[in-house]
């Protein structure tokens, strides 16, 4: 048993998840698609619609451009991605109007801004441009998934401070008194930070980077 | 005329595009090294800003009207991409130490959420032309602003201050951020859209 | 000359395609989306008439309770007793307020107020959505205004207390439900 999972680490699809998930972590790691991370977290609802949506733009997006990827113009390439993550976001959109009507009023414009969260076309340009479908779905697969649980960690932490509720559902004790900042902006940078600090100290990054 | 004024404000600063709503945070993190290259940013970010606010408010109406609307988002962005791509062209040609100074910036001033986000929002708040106009240029300072402010602070703290290395790029820059936009809180209600 | 064709083939054929998925997508969920909407729209206002429904019922219930008349370019709702309805909005602290508000047939007391649209900070100026902050506007008169201010009166008929914290909401909201009282008296009273 212990042999197979030794060989497992070495398999490609593994390595990929992992370091999407956990090294070359998109936010943390490589300081991309912050926006949405610190806009959406307010609550955690939102945070899983704009994750699983991130999630679902990038393994089109990724799986199309690997597609295709022998077939692009060198020049028109990022005209190429701009298309197609733009019409993958818009499917998206129209799909959360049409099955998660007040999720899509909460997250308001900020779905149609995973056009300009970069790691969907930071992925694009640095992998499925590169590689055959299948290693391009799993390395878009585990960067949302990366993206989604940093999503959920800072979500979870500011709607505890911020409203005293998880998913709307109230668990502090009475007299709890609410630390609005963390609903505003000012509270989503300090979260932002204190987790990039723990997770660059934990993965050991900081140690590489000097 | 007052109306622009008060628009203008407005999104400076109680909804600075940067330290309110958060966005245009990439770049803001990456370019913030130093004041030079941030005053830089920040302009070519309100030139972008301004003019694609412009744009594309008239074509937005343009596809109400041919009930289009579903695709103003791949519209907007490719606006965007191609205000970028001329503006870049012509810098190069008439002001090359201009274009040489700004570098690479000016092409990934496309993927920057806020200037998105701006046509975004003239869409949701049913601005007019007019109030489009000054609600862009006041984005485009509100978000020169920001990162101005914090290329500032990152420079004396590199020489002042020793950052913890798990804070190093990315960390310092949100708690900076963070102390600013606290700040910019206290702006709440003076002026309003 | 070639790599040129080939690149306008190239984006020619990207967008067809592009255009295709979205208008299948568009044609899928089309409908369905304005069937939220509608749904959303109505049971709002049947809430704020307070008449009972369920999920399924909601078009049911509204054809037969609501009727909606135009004068003079405004929309207003009547339902049998008497009681008008009609939208609306104003600007908040973050973004526009859209709501809907009901009088009772003497066109000056309140019956409910509902809200269907706000940017306000969620918990503070956003309670203005929350149910137990609305109930209190309950039978409050527009005579000539109501007034929401710090430690109202319970007992006037025309005070209701504001969200602590959220002075500025607050006093937005108090702005525009007295605004949109004033342009709808007149319709009203034809």
């Amino acid at each position: 048993m212990k042999k197979k999972l030794i060989r497992l680490r070495y398999t490609k699809w593994y390595q990929l998840l992992s370091r999407g998930i956990f090294k070359d972590h998109p936010i943390y790691a490589m300081a991309l698609g912050i926006c949405s991370a610190l806009a959406v977290t307010n609550r955690i609802e939102n945070a899983i619609g704009m994750g699983v949506g991130v999630t679902l733009v990038l393994m089109a997006s990724s799986a199309t451009t690997s597609m295709i990827r022998k077939y692009i113009p060198g020049r028109v390439r990022m005209v190429t991605y701009m298309v197609l993550i733009s019409t993958f976001v818009i499917a998206f959109q129209l799909f959360l109007q049409a099955f998660f009507f007040d999720l899509s009023k909460q997250l308001g414009a900020y779905t149609g801004l995973i056009i300009t969260n970069c790691i969907v076309m930071g992925r694009a340009e640095a992998f499925a441009v590169k590689n055959p479908v299948n290693f391009s779905m799993i390395d878009a697969f585990a960067n949302g998934i990366g993206y989604t649980i940093t999503l959920l960690v800072l979500s979870f932490v500011r709607e505890i401070l911020a409203f005293g509720t998880l998913l709307g559902h109230s668990v502090v004790p009475e007299g709890w008194v609410n630390w609005t900042v963390m609903a505003m902006a000012p509270g989503a940078f300090f979260v932002m930070a204190l987790y990039i600090w723990v997770m660059r100290t934990a993965a050991k990054l900081d140690q590489e980077a000097a | 005329m007052e109306r622009m004024i008060t628009v203008f404000l407005a999104s400076v600063l109680t909804h600075n595009i940067a330290l309110t709503y958060i966005l245009g945070m990439c770049p803001l993190i990456a370019i913030s090294k130093n004041l030079k290259t941030a005053k830089g940013m920040g302009i070519s970010v309100i030139a972008v800003i301004t003019i694609t606010g412009a744009i594309n408010w008239p074509i937005y109406k343009f596809l109400k009207n041919s009930g289009a609307e579903t695709i103003s988002l791949l519209v907007f962005i490719i606006t965007i991409a191609a205000t970028v791509q001329l503006l870049e062209m012509l810098l190069d040609k008439f002001i090359p130490s201009l274009y040489n100074a700004f570098g690479i910036f000016l092409p990934l001033i496309t993927v920057n959420c806020a200037v998105l986000a701006v046509s975004l929002f003239f869409v949701s708040r049913t601005f007019t032309f007019l109030e489009t106009v000054a609600f862009s240029f006041g984005s485009g300072v509100g978000w020169a602003l920001a990162i101005v402010l914090i290329a500032a602070i990152r420079e004396k703290l590199a020489l002042t201050g020793k950052v913890p290395s798990g804070l190093e790029g990315a960390g310092i820059v949100m708690v900076i951020a963070g102390v600013i936009s606290l700040a910019f809180t206290g702006f709440g209600g003076i002026v309003n859209f | 000359m070639k790599e040129q064709f080939k690149m306008i083939q190239f984006v020619v054929i990207l967008g067809i395609v592009a255009a295709g998925i979205l208008i299948g997508s568009q044609g899928y969920t089309m409908d369905l989306i304005t069937e939220n909407q509608e749904y959303t729209l109505k049971s709002t206002i049947l809430n704020a008439f307070e008449i009972d429904f369920t999920e399924a019922t909601v078009l049911d219930v509204y054809e037969k309770s609501v009727r909606k008349e135009v004068k003079d370019d405004t929309v207003l709702y009547y339902s049998e007793d008497g009681t008008v309805g009609f939208e609306i909005n104003g600007k908040g602290l973050w973004g526009p307020i859209d709501g809907f508000m009901t009088l009772e047939p003497d066109l000056v007391t309140i019956k409910a107020i509902q809200i269907i649209y706000n940017e306000e900070t969620p918990g503070l100026g956003g309670v203005i959505a929350e149910q137990w902050y609305l109930n209190k506007f309950k039978g409050k008169k527009f005579s000539p205004a109501i007034a929401i201010i710090k430690s109202a009166d319970m007992s006037s008929e025309t005070e209701i207390d504001s969200i602590s914290g959220a002075t500025m909401t607050s006093n937005a909201f108090e702005l525009m439900l007295n605004e949109n009282y004033q342009n709808q008296k007149e319709v009203l009273n034809q």
